[in-house]
């Protein structure tokens, strides 16, 4: 900082360094707080449901054991 | 300017803090763009620099790398040069990698004062309006004393050729000269005739006190300009206008007196003979266009922030404003047609003219 001193008087102090008023970095534009809808509509539920994913482990059972017997008969008529 | 040691040695010890920028920097530290001139950067550390240590003791030591310079700031604890590179924004790009490798800020730092320095002198008429293009277009204006402006070598003991004064512009003292760099030489068939090294053996403008990124990029902007007019470069046309259209601009301005006065000192200064007479005509000078910026200021703070923004230019804007668009027209036009140059080299339509290159 550069002072200036007169008599009688305080010093006045005179920035180094003014910025560039074209170049300041301007605010950035206050936003309108987000609205919070009054009614949430329900979550409609896409997943498979219970009944179905029971069929689906017992058809994966099934095809496993068949699988296997197959594998089996292979075995030993080698 | 003199530096003992290889760019790759500082990339090497840069590469953990910032290895991103420092690939870039590797990849593009000779390329030329835009037909620009290259960049050296010198850092004045106008505190006791204690965040340079570690870095400069890794490249060889203080005694090799910074005292090998008897040129610094009057004031400043260490002038570090930097090694040259082709482009402005490689050059900012070496500056961010040691801010991350120091962990210490060096653009927008009052303790820090980049001097960018410019291939060849310019003539003192051209030195001049490169001074006020640099001063009024910056992102952060100085209200400067004289002595920001001492070096070491404003004034010898027994009078020099070497003795530079306090100004803005600086001249070189005859150092060492990089003149590997392409140069884009006057238009063959509408196309750069492109040389593998600058056309000139030594030289440089430099301004002292930049301190942004911005400042570099326009100090690589007008200097180039200048450079080519002077030298018979791809730019003459834009250089030539550039000229005129700056000098239009400080008349306007009724500030068309102000490139006469001595804003830099060579030992071929015949009017300039007693340093210090040069020195108070060039600090009366630039204190006329510090005074005349400020007010500008303060009218555009008075108007408010977003008077520039909305309103459309039909009238006097103001020194900063007319700066700020004069400098932005010649860039846009500048990468305009180097854009086209390169479309064009793309599609086959530009071939290889280049005399070595």
């Amino acid at each position: 900082m550069t002072r200036a001193h007169q008599p009688n008087s305080n010093p006045i102090q005179i920035p180094q360094t003014v910025p560039n008023p074209l170049y300041t970095p301007q605010p950035a534009p206050e936003r309108a707080p987000e609205r919070v809808p009054e009614k949430v509509p329900a979550k409609v539920d896409h997943s498979p449901g219970e009944t179905r994913g029971f069929f689906y482990l017992i058809f994966c059972a099934c095809s496993c054991i068949v699988a296997r017997r197959r594998t089996n008969k292979k075995e030993r008529r080698s | 300017m003199s530096y003992r040691y290889q760019l790759e040695d500082l990339l090497y010890l840069l590469y953990p803090a910032a290895p991103a920028i420092v690939d870039a920097i590797s990849t593009n530290r000779r390329r030329v763009e835009h037909g620009l001139l290259s960049v050296g950067l010198k850092i004045h550390c106008l505190n006791d620099g204690a965040q340079f240590n570690e870095i400069v003791s890794e490249l060889g030591g203080a005694q090799n790398i910074l005292e090998v310079n008897r040129y610094k700031n009057q004031y400043a604890s260490l002038c570090w040069v930097l090694p040259p590179v082709g482009n402005a924004r490689t050059a900012i790009q070496l500056l961010e990698a040691i801010e991350l490798a120091t962990k210490s800020n060096i653009f927008n730092n009052d303790d820090i004062q980049i001097q960018v320095c410019s291939p060849n002198r310019l003539a003192p008429r051209y030195a001049a309006l490169l001074a006020i293009a640099f001063y009024l277009g910056s992102d952060v204006l100085r209200l400067y004393t004289l002595g920001d402006f001492a070096t070491t070598f404003s004034k010898f003991h027994h009078a020099s050729k070497y003795d530079r004064g306090k100004r803005l512009v600086l001249y070189d003292a005859v150092g060492d000269f990089d003149k590997g760099f392409h140069w884009w030489g006057l238009p063959f068939h509408g196309r750069p005739f492109v040389l593998t090294q600058l056309p000139f053996d030594n030289g440089r403008t430099d301004i002292l006190t930049a301190k942004s990124k911005l400042d570099i990029q326009n100090i690589n902007l007008v200097a180039s300009l200048f450079c080519h007019l002077e030298e018979d470069g791809f730019w003459f046309q834009f250089g030539m206008q550039f000229e005129k259209d700056i000098r239009s601009l400080l008349k306007r301005h009724q500030l068309e007196h102000i490139p006469g006065a001595p804003w830099v000192r060579s030992e071929h200064s015949p009017k300039d003979a007693l340093v210090e007479h040069g020195d108070d005509a060039f600090m009366l000078a630039m204190q006329e266009l510090m005074s005349y910026t400020l007010e500008d200021v303060i009218r555009v703070n008075r108007l408010g922030k977003h008077y520039f923004s909305e309103k459309t230019p039909d009238g006097p804007m103001g020194i900063l404003w007319d700066m700020k668009t004069l400098l932005q027209k010649y860039r846009a036009k500048i990468l305009e047609k180097s854009n086209l140059l390169q479309r064009g080299k793309k599609d086959g339509e530009v071939h290889d003219t280049g005399a070595s290159a």
